[in-house]
């Protein structure tokens, strides 16, 4: 018996997908639909071709943008302002070159970022020296640069106080304090603590060293913060710890440096509302710190007595949307679990902070087919590296490039070095001129520092193994 | 030789030298080097030679001091007879007096004259030199000479209306003061020399014997002599050779007052030609005299000084042939009144004018021209308008003028003075697409009060109308009035409903947090306006006003320029110049201070040092004061320190801290600015500064543009100024200055540039001025 003969047909997983009518959802259009295929009107395409896969593209013009909306939100609502970029954000040299050119200090947290500063130009007084270790010979160097330095704990009183009797010098120093604000988790291992005396007992001490001159108060309540009642909250506090360290101390407090955690427009995992809905503006942000302290500081500026400086030290919400990661596609699957994956060239290697943001990805082409929920996977040969857990995309060929965003806080100083190159950073000026202001990696880069003795440079002095 | 008596006679050189220190032999520079030579050879090694020019040198050191010390007595004496034409030098008065004995009939009693009136003076417990009883005690002292021969009772006429000069000066001063600020002159001289006339019976003949006396032998040409002549009758000496020997001490003392003189001359004789044709005769000073206190003393030197000085002249002119009539029938001679009635008429006028104006007058501080120029083209070059009130700026940041005086859109007529304020970035006002109040950057930025004040009306009920729209009815919005010491009121308006902090009544301070901005009442989109009105109510009349200590850069610039005094216009960023403590305490000049430099110069390259002293005037002026007694006065305000007014000789030193610090600004952000120094700081030589005297009589400044860095090596602000000097096509000189200004030590180091040569000062040491010291 012929069996009649059968059309085979490849077999595919079964997978659901919901029935999505237009683009539209209660908080607007879907993300994750639109591309882009340019960085200020570079198309990023031909720069992928000419400086590989993965790339890195910070613009000049949107971290110049930032700079100014900052100082311009504090600077028309407090009389005396200062930016402190902070290093550790994103210590690229360009980029730390053109926030100083915009006005910024130089924020470090450790020697290495404190010499990088140093190389940039940036003067000794013109740093703001934080951290909870700070090694005796950079201390002794910020002490006599005149860097702004403020101390962590009791033992860098102690240290620094011998440091400035050695150099014979007073040294104006500030304390970092950590309270509870009331919004936010208190950071309590960093600095003195106010609500148990130890940051007033550190204040009398300072007060009473021959060799150090208390003038400011740090304070850095957290990172990625929603609430800008927490700021106010801790403008507040930090003002009247300012007036009571002033009335029991002969010491004149010149500024009060509220540190960073500005949220950058990124949308945090678990969160469920889109960034733009929940991350405050730089103008709420200093609504809210800036109102706090005309009304904590009402008394001293009747009585004719000077308004401390303001500083702040924002990172993240600076540099963040001024750069992105473009990454190519390089294989894709689908998984037990019917939900397709793709695995790009770039992963948490190169994306740290993959791990807490669900960072947005675009294409840089309009794709066809129907989006469904995707995983983006890194290229390392490990469990964790995952971009993206779930994200709506059509679907994605090999060498489709998707681009990552935002992208520019963090990563440029935490990616890892791990089995891969790290890639190059390039920088579309304002001009519209690409730079690289990173070259790519090569062995060199990697090989350079090590060592091989010399019982060890032949690797299989018995002849090639079977 | 004992140690005690060698201890003796060293001390006695020490008194002889502070002597000559004192007195300022024309070898002072070779003190040292005879110094050193006293010790080695005089007194150890030859000691009856030692004796002998010590003698000698004691001797001449008693009659110098004993001269100086006459000259000291003399010359306010002196000073009287040069403020017969408004100078000041007693060198200047010499020359007069000794050219009033032409006529020794008329200058003794003269001299009597002066004597008479300083000793009533002082006898009244009423003198004091330079006050005006002495002119006029001299003025009639000549003219009675002039009437009466010279015999007792000459004398005692002379000491009769000595007495009556005092009186009536102090009184007519007094009085003139108060009815119109006017300066008393020579009034009482005239009135009491009208009254000594009408009591002599043989006046006329008298007067006339006089006019005979008079030098009728030409000197130059008939046009010419009648001017000198007429210069010479007021020092009753009616000689053409006296008049030209005066107009000469007169040029030397001030080329303008010489032009003024001859210009008034010609006025006033024209004025006098108009109704008469007869001849002036003695009484052509009056039209000098009138253009000179008109265009040169008791207003500001200008164009339109100049105008209104001929103008006055040519009044005089005509109120000779007025008053000639008059006094006909008293046989009276006019004297100076043409002239006094000329400048009263004239600064009595103008003293009632409401509106500042071209001509300034000049009646609290009346000094030479030239001063007076000077410090009038300071303050304009500083950009200080005199009709313009300054208020602070009312907000925090830099804020863009989006619609300055006279403006397109509301800021017309009696609304005219006024600015609208919003902040700009990258070119927008808001962010998004403008169409919520939040988008706007201003809205609910905090507004500052701009003067100290009592708020008298305020409005806060208001709703902020959207973008686009705009409450017509409450064209003003919400505000806040405030009425500031001057009796002026200052106005904020569109504020945000309900923002206002301060209520009515309440006293608020410049810089303090009083509202926020907003969009209420006619706002088509937030922004804060600000006007200077009078009257308490809302739409009185608005006034200019301006801000002081700014940073401004226009639309299109990127750098900020510090402005002393600006009003911005349509477009300006402007925000408030941030202090820097380091700064000002680093130019800090408390009274006391005295710094001393080691002054390298092209001349002296090993170098000598001087001192600057930082001193308090009487009329509670700081003044840096070099130690010749050059000086120049100085104002420091919490934003900016500067320096005006500069007297006294030449002092290189002096010279070049003003040149190179003349103003400067206390806030590091201030990085660039201009200011006009005078001219005659420059150290460019005797021909050059001919050169200037003969182009600019009056003076000038240099085109001086000022830049300051902090040179992070060396821990020092560099300030750099680059001076530029015009002074007439195709003659342009170029000058510039380092000053080193270093925190918690001032002034470390002046430097200049100019002509390929280097003038330099170091900072030696900064000290108190002990009080030993200051009785020295």
């Amino acid at each position: 018996m012929n069996a009649p003969e059968k059309i085979l047909k490849p077999w595919t997983k079964p997978s659901l997908s919901p029935h999505r009518v237009g683009v539209m959802n209660k908080f607007g259009a879907v993300r994750q639909h639109h591309h882009q295929d340019e960085v200020d009107g570079v198309a990023i395409e031909p720069l992928l071709e000419q400086y590989g896969s993965p790339l890195f593209i910070l613009s000049e013009k949107t971290l110049r943008e930032n700079a100014r909306r900052l100082r311009r939100a504090f600077a028309t609502r407090w009389p005396k302002v200062r930016h402190g970029w902070s290093y550790k954000t994103n210590y690229l040299n360009a980029v730390c070159s053109i926030l100083h050119q915009e006005g910024s200090w130089a924020e470090v947290v450790s020697d290495f970022e404190y010499h990088k500063a140093r190389a940039l130009g940036v003067p000794g007084s013109r740093i703001i020296f934080n951290g909870p270790w700070k090694p005796s010979a950079i201390l002794e160097q910020a002490a006599r640069e005149g860097a702004q330095i403020h101390l962590d704990h009791l033992d860098e009183i102690y240290a620094l106080e011998q440091v400035a009797k050695g150099l014979n010098k007073k040294v104006a120093v500030g304390i970092r304090l950590n309270f509870d604000t009331g919004y936010t988790e208190s950071w309590s291992r960093f600095g003195f603590n106010l609500e148990s005396g130890a940051a007033m007992d550190a204040a009398q001490r300072i007060a009473s060293s021959e060799w150090l001159n208390l003038t400011g108060l740090h304070s850095h309540i957290g990172t990625f913060i929603l609430d800008v009642r927490a700021y106010a909250a801790q403008a507040r506090i930090m003002a009247e710890f300012m007036e009571k360290v002033e009335a029991e101390t002969a010491c004149q407090i010149e500024y009060l440096d509220v540190g960073g955690g500005f949220a950058s427009r990124n949308a945090l995992q678990g969160v469920y509302l889109p960034p733009d809905q929940l991350v405050p503006s730089f103008d709420q942000y200093a609504e809210a710190i800036t109102g706090a302290l005309l009304e904590a500081t009402r008394a001293r500026s009747a009585a004719g007595q000077p308004l401390p400086t303001l500083i702040l030290e924002t990172g993240r919400a600076m540099v963040d949307d001024a750069e992105i990661l473009v990454t190519r596609v390089v294989g894709g699957k689908r998984l037990p679990d019917g939900r397709r994956a793709a695995i790009l060239d770039a992963g948490v290697n190169l994306l740290f902070t993959a791990f807490w943001y669900n960072h947005e990805v675009k294409p840089l082409r309009p794709l066809d087919g129907i989006p469904e929920e995707t995983v983006l996977y890194g290229p390392l040969c490990m469990n964790i590296d995952i971009v993206r857990s779930s994200v709506m995309l059509p679907p994605l060929n090999v060498g489709d490039a998707l681009m990552v965003r935002p992208a520019g806080a963090y990563n440029n100083t935490q990616w890892m070095q791990f089995i891969q190159y790290r890639p190059a950073v390039v920088m579309v000026t304002q001009a519209g001129k690409v730079e690289v202001v990173r070259a790519a990696e090569r062995l060199s880069a990697i090989n350079d520092f090590e060592r091989l003795p010399e019982s060890l440079r032949v690797p299989f002095p018995q002849g090639l193994p079977e | 030789m004992s140690a005690v008596t060698l201890e003796n006679k060293n001390a006695g050189w020490a008194r002889l030298f502070r002597v000559r220190r004192l007195i300022r032999f024309p070898w002072a520079s070779k003190e040292p080097a005879l110094l050193s030579g006293h010790h080695t050879n005089s007194v150890f090694k030859n000691e009856s030679a030692g004796f002998a020019l010590s003698f000698l040198e004691v001797t001449f050191a008693r009659l110098t001091a004993l001269i100086i010390r006459l000259g000291i007595l003399i010359a306010p004496f002196a000073r009287a007879y040069a403020s017969v034409l408004f100078c000041d030098s007693p060198w200047l008065g010499a020359w007069f007096a000794l050219l009033t004995w032409f006529s020794p009939q008329t200058a003794l009693p003269g001299l009597l004259g002066l004597f008479c009136a300083a000793g009533c003076g002082r006898v009244l417990g009423l003198s004091k030199p330079g006050e005006p009883h002495w002119v006029n005690g001299l003025l009639t002292g000549l003219v009675i000479g002039a009437i009466h021969p010279l015999d007792m009772q000459l004398l005692a006429w002379v000491a009769i209306a000595s007495l009556l000069v005092t009186l009536s000066a102090h009184w007519l001063a007094g009085l003139l003061w108060q009815t119109g600020r006017l300066p008393v002159l020579s009034l009482p001289f005239t009135l009491v020399t009208w009254a000594i006339l009408l009591t002599q019976p043989y006046r006329a003949a008298t007067l006339a014997s006089v006019a005979g006396q008079a030098n009728t032998q030409a000197l130059f040409t008939p046009w010419l002599d009648p001017f000198f002549t007429s210069l010479g009758w007021l020092f009753l000496v009616p000689d053409p050779l006296a008049g030209v020997l005066l107009f000469l001490g007169l040029v030397v003392a001030s080329r303008y007052l010489g032009l003024l003189a001859a210009a008034g001359y010609l006025a006033g004789l024209a004025g006098f030609h108009l109704f008469n044709l007869g001849d002036p005769h003695g009484n052509g000073f009056n039209f000098m005299l009138t253009a000179m206190a008109l265009g040169g003393i008791f207003t500001v030197p200008s164009r339109a000084g100049f105008a209104f000085a001929v103008a006055g002249s040519a009044l005089s002119g005509w109120t000779a042939v007025a008053l000639n009539g008059m006094l006909y029938g008293f046989a009276l001679p006019l004297l100076t009144a043409p002239f006094l009635l000329a400048v009263y008429l004239c600064l009595g006028a103008l003293s009632a004018r409401t509106r500042w104006r071209k001509p300034y007058l000049n009646l609290e501080l009346p000094s030479a021209p030239e001063i007076t120029y000077e410090r009038a083209r300071l303050a304009e070059a500083r950009g200080a308008p005199a009709d313009s009130l300054p208020l602070a700026l009312p907000f925090y940041g830099e804020w863009q003028v989006s619609q300055g005086f006279d403006g397109p859109h509301t800021h017309r007529e009696a609304w005219r003075h006024a600015l609208d304020f919003h902040i700009v970035e990258n070119g927008r006002s808001h962010s998004g697409d403008g169409a919520s109040l939040t988008d706007y950057y201003c809205f609910g930025a905090p507004v500052l009060s701009p003067a100290a004040g009592q708020v008298v009306l305020l409005r806060s009920d208001l709703p902020d109308m959207p973008p686009g729209e705009v409450d017509l009815v409450n064209n003003w919005g919400n505000f806040v009035l405030l009425r500031m010491g001057n009796g002026l009121y200052v106005k904020l308006a569109h504020l945000k409903q309900g923002s206002l902090t301060a209520n009515v009544g309440e006293w608020v301070n410049p810089g303090q947090r009083i509202a926020a901005c907003g969009s209420s009442g006619r706002s088509p989109q937030p922004h804060l306006h600000l006007h200077v009105q009078i009257g308490e109510y809302l739409g009185g009349p608005t006034l200019p006003f301006h801000f002081g200590n700014v940073l401004v850069r226009s639309g299109d610039q990127t750098a900020r320029n510090f402005r002393l005094c600006k009003r911005p216009s349509d477009g300006d960023f402007v925000s408030a110049a941030p202090i820097s403590e380091p700064l000002a305490a680093a130019m800090k000049l408390p009274a006391g201070l005295s710094f001393r430099y080691r002054i390298k110069t092209p001349e002296n390259g090993a170098g000598n040092t001087a001192c600057l002293n930082v001193n308090l005037s009487l009329l509670g002026q700081f003044r840096l004061t070099e130690t010749q007694g050059a000086s120049a006065a100085f104002e420091k305000t919490a934003a900016v320190i500067g320096f005006y007014d500069r007297q006294g000789k030449t002092a290189l030193l002096l010279d070049l801290w003003l040149l190179a610090l003349g103003l400067t600004p206390l806030s590091s952000a201030a990085e660039c600015w201009d200011d006009r120094p005078s001219m005659r700081l420059l150290p460019i030589g005797r021909g050059r500064h001919l050169l200037v005297a003969l182009l600019r009589p009056l003076g000038t400044g240099c085109d001086s543009h000022y830049c300051r860095h902090w040179d992070e090596e060396t821990q020092v602000w560099r300030q750099k100024g680059e001076h530029r000097i015009r002074l007439a096509p195709g003659i342009e000189w170029q000058v510039h200055t380092l000053a080193e200004i270093k925190p918690e030590v001032g002034v470390r180091r002046l430097r200049m540039d100019c002509f390929g040569q280097t003038w330099e000062a170091v900072l030696e040491n900064a000290s108190w001025v002990s009080d030993k010291k200051s009785v020295h």
